[in-house]
């Protein structure tokens, strides 16, 4: 289970991000270093900016066609 | 969350100064209507979150915290009401002192200025919900689903965990817009490409065939295989001049181009724009017939932003003082109402979306066969043609401005209504002359022909690489947002599925342990979209929502059950502390002590501060060993605030006024005081009262059969142990019989019907001397009464409540008279 990083976060907010952070995990679709990236920004406390969660899902350059 | 060990009250409502001693345990507020208790709990409120929901909450007026907080002789002196909390913070180990003064509500001091400390206090500004009031126990209880649904979320802190939803399905939504573009944008390159050459469908092999036969004819040699970097001018010059030597057109393009333009605009409405258009229509009319689901449209942005603006007491922008918590409900309830209004849109949206691709593509069309007038010697006027583009490109832009802002719906019903895809007059004149110029150009020789087309091929080939390249990217990321929305949907809706049903199971669990007479009750929490439903049993018939059929008592009852399980499920061990402001009054006098047994054996780790202004609810905390400590507010005045009692400093009170001579003080003070006793005793030893329909029994009307009442109870406790055989016990009644007999009678109490110069009435007439002896006489009647163990000092009670009594005892049982004989 992952550790919270930021007090603000309610336990019922920790419980969801623990269960989703599994769930994300366990698809095969989704690469486990980007899982990890929003489960990061997901613990700051604060509601993601859009360009957030790209950045978490898809980092720079990663096949982005010109 | 934290345990209070001592409050300083300062020049606060109707509070000039009082300090409270809780040493971190449980600790009940005593006192009529009116004496100051509820000011305690607001000083706590303020102290730890810099706010009183009273003067800021719903219904609150104009009433604010800088205004009315001061006490009202020091309106003008706000730095001078001020409250100060000592305590222990349990998970930390350490203690903290918290200061707050009204001046500036929004500075707390809070010393040490530890990090982890400052976190905790922090922690209590979120959560307010440790200070619950009667009124707000209706929140739960007797409300609209849709609103419990805030108030429980907001207790449980699932605003964040919606917000996090809002967040993906916006980065979904939006990377689904990104995928449809990216396609459209690649079905143009290939409509483009298969335009060139001239093929019905686009086929790989059909594409290699006709490069090949345009490099034969060159003389070059066949490309086998059709591959991402295949180069259809592989070995021709550089300088090769490929198109016409004046207008550099490709005249076979430029011909397929404008066919398919033409061919197009004699087609009529795009196929694949008929049924979004004719779903985009009925939706605006719909839209614009009905103005209120327009307003619910255009205020649902407004609305959201809103809400995340309203953070403080006053506005931002004019700073002008509001009732956040008032606003932001109201807000939150005309954005549910616009949450369908957001679905609808977001379909139309998609249909619109496909309209304006359709539109987009055949502004690519037109604006070619202009790039072509353009090009030809002497020119073909392109004006009507880039007018076409204009009025196209227009209707781009009034579908973008409606998406923007649904007021703009005029214009986009304009564009959805319209057969753009007709073309005028003039502008089909102009395509015509440029076909015509067009195929007037001469023709190329077979050579130049074959550069030509290779040449278009390769630029065309290239675009649709690239399209097809950014649209498996687009789709790819879209595929992977929509499984990130999905899993958050499914994780968190399992969640909270998860919390309401523990929570209902426990508020359940904790319903029946203070209803001992509903064994088969059940509570229910049915979350549905955008509201909460709790239903509860009702004997067995079905369940209801608890305004139904359940007394207002039950009501009171099943308010303080869920928000107990509320708070355990938020806060699980850092539900450390509650005050509870007269939240039971309307719970009946049997279950009290059962919802005493509750919190005392489900929550040993909170501290409660309970207020009441029901002298026997404090003395059954008090007897069901709840609470140790207590405070009895006896009077309040405006000029002193209120009076403060300690059913164990009476006396102390009591002697520092015959120390000034003041007897009618001292008189007062005994005989409201052992008006207080006397209801709790009178209830405790179930005594027999000449009933009254007022229920405003005075002291004559109590004592007495409080008094008889316990000579009977002992009396009745030696015949007991006489018929069990139990000598010892037995004697030791005895000799506690016959100190009762002469401490009641040296109290005079058995004469004030006879003899009315020794009625309490007549105290105040008394001399000193002969009042202190009355007042020793209650001293000592009452110390023999209560409980010796200093631990306990509670009043004994009969056991049961109901029907023949069967035991005399106190909480810690060190009074334990067995009266039951068989």
């Amino acid at each position: 289970m992952a550790e919270a990083k930021d007090e603000a976060l309610s336990p019922t907010v920790t419980k969801v991000l623990d269960a989703y952070f599994e769930v994300l995990k366990g698809d095969s679709d989704i690469d486990d270093e980007a899982a990890g990236r929003l489960d990061d920004l997901l613990r700051q406390g604060k509601v993601p900016k859009l360009a957030d969660i790209g950045a978490a899902l898809f980092p720079a350059g990663d096949d982005e066609a010109g | 969350m934290i345990r209070i060990k001592t409050i300083k009250v300062e020049e606060f409502r109707g509070i000039r100064e009082l300090a409270l001693d809780l040493e971190g345990e449980n600790f009940g507020l005593c006192g009529p209507n009116g004496t100051g208790k509820s000011g305690v709990v607001d000083a706590i409120e303020f102290c730890l979150t810099g706010n009183i929901t009273r003067l800021s909450g719903q219904g609150a007026g104009d009433l604010n915290v800088k205004g009315h907080a001061p006490h009202v002789d020091q309106r003008a002196n706000p730095e001078k009401a001020k409250v100060t909390i000592t305590a222990s913070i349990p998970a930390l180990g350490k203690d903290v002192t918290i200061k707050r003064s009204v001046k500036s509500p929004r500075a707390v001091s809070i010393i040490p200025a530890d990090p982890a400390i400052k976190a905790a206090v922090e922690e209590l500004r979120m959560h307010p919900e440790f200070a619950l009031s009667r009124r707000e126990i209706a929140k739960y209880i007797v409300t609209p689903p849709s609103r419990r649904s805030d108030d429980v979320q907001n207790l449980l802190r699932l605003d964040h965990v919606g917000k996090l939803r809002s967040s993906f399905v916006t980065y979904a939504n939006k990377c689904k817009g990104d995928a449809d573009e990216a396609k459209r944008t690649r079905k143009r390159a290939e409509d483009d490409l298969r335009t060139a050459l001239g093929l019905p469908i686009l086929d790989r092999k059909e594409l290699l065939k006709k490069a090949n036969e345009q490099r034969n004819v060159l003389g070059l040699a066949g490309i086998p295989e059709l591959q991402p970097d295949t180069n259809f001018k592989d070995g021709l010059d550089e300088d090769d001049d490929v198109n016409d030597k004046k207008t550099g057109i490709a005249k076979e393009v430029a011909l397929c181009d404008l066919k398919a333009l033409t061919e197009a605009i004699a087609a009529g409405e795009p196929e694949s724009q008929k049924q979004p258009r004719q779903d985009a229509l009925a939706a605006l009319k719909k839209l614009k017939e009905d103005e209120k689901a327009l307003r619910h449209a255009r205020q649902q942005g407004l609305i959201s932003a809103g809400l995340e603006l309203v953070e403080s007491d006053a506005c931002p922008l004019c700073d002008k003082p509001w009732d956040a918590e008032e606003l932001r409900a109201h807000l939150k309830e005309k954005l549910l109402s616009a949450e369908e209004m957001g679905k609808l849109l977001e379909t139309l949206s998609g249909n619109l979306g496909a309209i304006s691709a359709e539109i987009a593509g055949r502004i690519a069309a037109v604006k070619k066969a202009a790039d072509y007038a353009d090009k030809l010697e002497p020119k073909v006027a392109r004006a009507d043609l880039d007018a076409v583009v204009e009025e196209l490109q227009a209707h781009i832009e009034a579908l973008k401005a409606f998406s923007d802002d649904p007021a703009e719906i005029d214009d986009a019903l304009s564009v959805v209504s319209a057969d753009w895809w007709t073309s005028k007059a003039d502008a089909n004149l102009r395509i015509e002359d440029v076909q015509k110029r067009l195929e007037a150009l001469p023709d190329h020789s077979a050579h130049d022909k074959a550069i030509s087309f290779l040449t278009e091929l390769q630029v065309r080939y290239g675009q649709l690489l690239r399209g097809t390249k950014q649209a498996e990217v687009k789709a790819a990321r879209n595929k992977i947002a929509q499984k990130v929305r999905a899993h958050y949907d499914t994780v968190s809706n399992a969640v909270l599925e998860g919390i309401y049903d523990a929570v209902a199971k426990e508020f359940t669990d904790f319903y029946k342990a203070i209803n001992d007479d509903e064994g088969k009750f059940v509570g229910e929490l049915k979350a549905e979209p955008a509201k909460l439903s709790f239903n509860v049993d009702f004997y067995g018939r079905g369940t209801f929502p608890p305004g139904a059929y359940h007394s207002e008592g039950h009501q009171d009852g099943m308010g303080l059950c869920l928000y107990l399980a509320l708070m355990k499920h938020t806060l699980g061990d850092k539900f450390t502390f509650a005050v509870l402001d007269d939240v039971l009054m309307s719970v009946d006098t049997g279950h009290r002590r059962e919802v005493c047994r509750l919190l005392k054996s489900k929550f040993p780790n909170t501290q409660f501060i309970l207020t009441t202004h029901d002298k026997v609810w404090l003395q059954y905390m008090r007897t069901e060993g709840l609470i140790n400590k207590g405070q009895f507010f006896g009077g309040w005045n405006v000029d002193i605030g209120p009076r403060i009692w300690d059913d164990t400093d009476i006396w102390t009170e009591i002697d520092a006024a015959l120390v000034k001579n003041d007897v009618p003080r001292a008189a007062a003070l005994l005989r409201r005081y052992l008006e207080y006793i006397a209801t709790v005793l009178a209830d405790n030893l179930r005594a027999k009262v000449e009933y009254r329909g007022d229920a405003n029994y005075d002291l004559g009307d109590l004592w007495p059969p409080v008094t008889n009442r316990w000579r009977d109870r002992l009396k009745q406790g030696v015949k007991t142990a006489a018929y069990w055989g139990h000598d010892i016990v037995k004697d030791e009644l005895e000799k506690q019989s016959a100190e009762a007999e002469g401490l009641i009678k040296k109290t005079n109490a058995e004469q004030w019907a006879i003899n009315k110069s020794v009625h309490f009435n007549e105290w105040e007439n008394f001399t000193i001397a002969e009042f202190r002896k009355v007042a020793d006489a209650f001293k000592a009647l009452l110390e023999h009464i209560r409980c010796s163990n200093p631990k306990c000092g509670g009043y004994p009670y009969l056991e049961p409540r109901k029907g023949s009594s069967e035991q005399l005892r106190c909480s810690c049982l060190t009074v334990n008279v067995n009266l039951k004989m068989k």
